[in-house]
């Protein structure tokens, strides 16, 4: 996806010879810089807006959004960063759900500390993907990641047959006289929890690790010829990615309240793996669109099928064939930007900016005089 | 395709075994020392059948051949890149004295050999700078110039955007920021203007001997190679058919060489 626009500002390079060629880098990371501030300043007036102004249900979804957001994050530093491959994020998840509502029932409950355990499992749990990803590649790495899934799943399942049938109930946490399972408690754990880890990985992306992690994936043989240690860097985004989407599970956990192996499924992971791709790979606000996505789309679907109320039929099948309908409309979506934009809506939003750019420059220019360089061959 | 006509000047062609440092006089104590290496790939085939070669400290040497001679197996299994192919390394290399056989790339970097390869040895999508940078995490602070001074008003450029020679001479700007005891390049002339190979390979000497760099040159093309190098190797279908001082022999001869005596 970088291809385009690089040939595009070579071209513009190639064609200024007056040299204006280098200032392109410097507004480029000018215009990232403006980005991450409008990014920050719009994150905090949504989290504000839904804090104050929103109902029960919208802290909920904003909460959902939230917690499926570090997921799909965190499986982009996997995907976009790495350039390796894990199928299982809802596997993680129950990691760090399952944890959770074991420890907030045994007495270990304060909250932040089955958080803090669940990060450090899930971490252990991105160490043991991380094995089998240091010898395989691609398709065979995919593979291996999807055995975990139904490993996870298989072995969530044992555990929860034997002590309980319904799963396991989680104890609402609490500071003194503060439940914080409530909206708007959760909501804000969540948003803080999301800002956190943005902020670390906008960091880490943006550094050293950031360059080892993209090096790798582009070429491996090239990284190590860098001197790039290619086992720690590709456990390294193993292990960070699974600890944080374990610490979403833990989220998860205190919100529904009632952890159970059916909520983790293979569906779920494909769902956050699809949303990824399809908000932009490579970015950290791709992954989030993705997440707004996968939380929103099954209402809006319920929103169109309130439109239709005068057609009972089709409203009333909208109604029950929601996450028919939905999953059908990710795997459209997904096809389309396959074929036309790898890199997502993101990569459309991007263009749609550069073409307004662009248009705004060409209508600054004809309105200014200017001075022709002339092709003419020089004596 | 004519017989040889002259047989090379001495020493000519010796068995690549039994091989003392007394041959090569003036040339200090080893840096690294390449006994009887072998390589055998997953499919039975053999890379490199018997391959005996040593490198002084601050020695430039070209080892040259034709294509599949087993040139880049010698360099990979050199510098570990064999590993994870399921290949068998046979025989023994020996760095500053101590056996490196079978390390992995990781290890061998660590001890300061170094390789370009031959092909997708940048980044296409990364700036000339975020290079800098990536070599930068091993001494090097990125702003420092660069050796290879066209790079410099190319910084902000990406890799995907370079010529041929401005992309060796990236890799090569790259590997010498890793600070290498050896430097191992792969077919530095593949594709460049014989100008530009030139221009490369004399930089490439002054700065080797400025830092006593030892440099394993492995090339197709015998005359740009041997410009610069002090010693060379003629490897032929896995075997070493001829070494000597390059000052004794012309770039025709050794071309006959790996090109006329196969037997």
């Amino acid at each position: 996806m970088t291809v385009p626009a690089a040939q595009d500002s070579a071209a513009r390079e190639s064609a200024a010879v007056a040299g204006r060629g280098s200032g392109d880098a410097g507004d480029d990371r000018a215009f990232w810089r403006s980005k991450t501030t409008i990014g920050t300043a719009v994150y905090l007036v949504a989290v504000v807006a839904v804090l104050f102004g929103g109902s029960q249900f919208t802290l909920y979804e904003g909460t959902l959004i939230a917690t499926y957001g570090i997921v799909t994050v965190a499986q982009d530093w996997i995907f976009g960063r790495a350039g390796l491959v894990s199928l299982g994020p809802a596997a993680i998840m129950a990691v760090g759900a399952f944890t959770t509502a074991r420890l907030s029932t045994e007495g270990w409950g304060f909250f932040p500390v089955p958080l803090l355990i669940s990060f450090v499992f899930g971490g252990v749990i991105g160490l043991l993907i991380g094995i089998p990803g240091l010898r395989f590649r691609g398709l065979y790495l995919m593979l291996t990641t999807l055995a975990l899934q139904f490993i996870i799943s298989f072995a969530a399942e044992q555990y929860q047959g034997v002590n309980r049938e319904a799963g396991f109930t989680v104890t609402p946490p609490t500071w003194g006289s503060l439940q914080l399972a409530n909206p708007q408690p959760l909501f804000l754990i969540s948003v803080i929890l999301l800002g956190l880890v943005l902020l670390g990985l906008s960091g880490i992306h943006g550094g050293a690790p950031g360059r080892a992690w993209n090096a790798i994936r582009q070429n491996e043989a090239a990284a190590s010829v860098l001197g790039i240690n290619l086992v720690r860097w590709k456990l390294a985004a193993f292990i960070g990615s699974s600890a944080v989407i374990a610490a979403a599970g833990s989220v998860y956990a205190y919100q529904i309240g009632q952890v159970q192996y059916t909520t983790f499924s293979l569906d779920l992971s494909l769902t956050l793996v699809v949303m990824v791709f399809i908000g932009g790979v490579g970015t950290l606000i791709g992954p989030i669109i993705g997440a707004v996505g996968v939380v929103l789309l099954p209402q809006g679907i319920q929103e169109i099928s309130n439109l239709f109320s005068g057609m009972p039929s089709v409203s009333g099948w909208l109604q029950l064939n929601e996450g028919i309908v939905a999953d059908g409309i990710y795997g459209l979506l997904l096809l389309l930007l396959l074929i036309f934009e790898r890199g997502g809506l993101v990569a459309i939003g991007q263009r749609l900016g550069r073409g307004a750019v662009a248009a705004g420059r060409l209508a600054v220019r004809a309105s200014a005089p200017r001075i022709r360089r002339t092709n003419a061959p020089s004596p | 395709m004519p017989p040889a006509p002259d047989p090379l000047p001495p020493p000519s062609p010796t068995p690549s075994t039994a091989r003392s440092t007394a041959e090569h006089p003036g040339s200090g104590p080893a840096l690294l020392e390449v006994a009887h290496l072998s390589v055998t790939y997953a499919n039975g085939a053999r890379g490199v059948q018997d391959v005996s070669l040593r490198v002084g400290e601050g020695e430039i040497i070209a080892v040259l051949g034709r294509n599949g001679a087993g040139k880049t197996s010698t360099l990979r299994g050199i510098s570990g890149f064999l590993r994870s192919e399921h290949t068998t390394v046979g025989g023994q290399v020996v760095f500053e004295g101590r056996e490196l056989r079978g390390a992995g790339p990781t290890k061998t970097f660590r001890r300061g050999i170094v390789l370009v390869p031959e092909r997708e040895k940048v980044f296409p999508a990364l700036r000339v700078s975020e290079h800098l940078h990536l070599a930068g995490a091993h001494g090097v602070p990125p702003s420092a110039p660069c050796a290879f001074e066209p790079l410099e008003r190319l910084r902000d450029r990406r890799a995907g955007l370079l010529s041929g020679g401005e992309r060796q001479m990236l890799a090569l700007e790259v590997a010498w920021r890793s600070q290498p005891r050896l430097l191992l390049v792969d077919e530095a002339s593949l594709g460049l203007a014989p100008v530009v190979v030139k221009e490369l390979m004399s930089r490439l000497r002054s700065m080797a001997s400025e830092r006593r760099t030892a440099v394993i040159l492995v090339d197709q093309d015998a005359s740009s190679a041997l410009r610069v190098a002090d010693r060379a190797y003629v490897i032929n279908h896995g075997q070493v058919t001829w070494e000597g001082a390059t000052n004794t022999v012309s770039a025709a001869d050794i071309a006959r060489e790996y090109l006329g005596t196969s037997r």
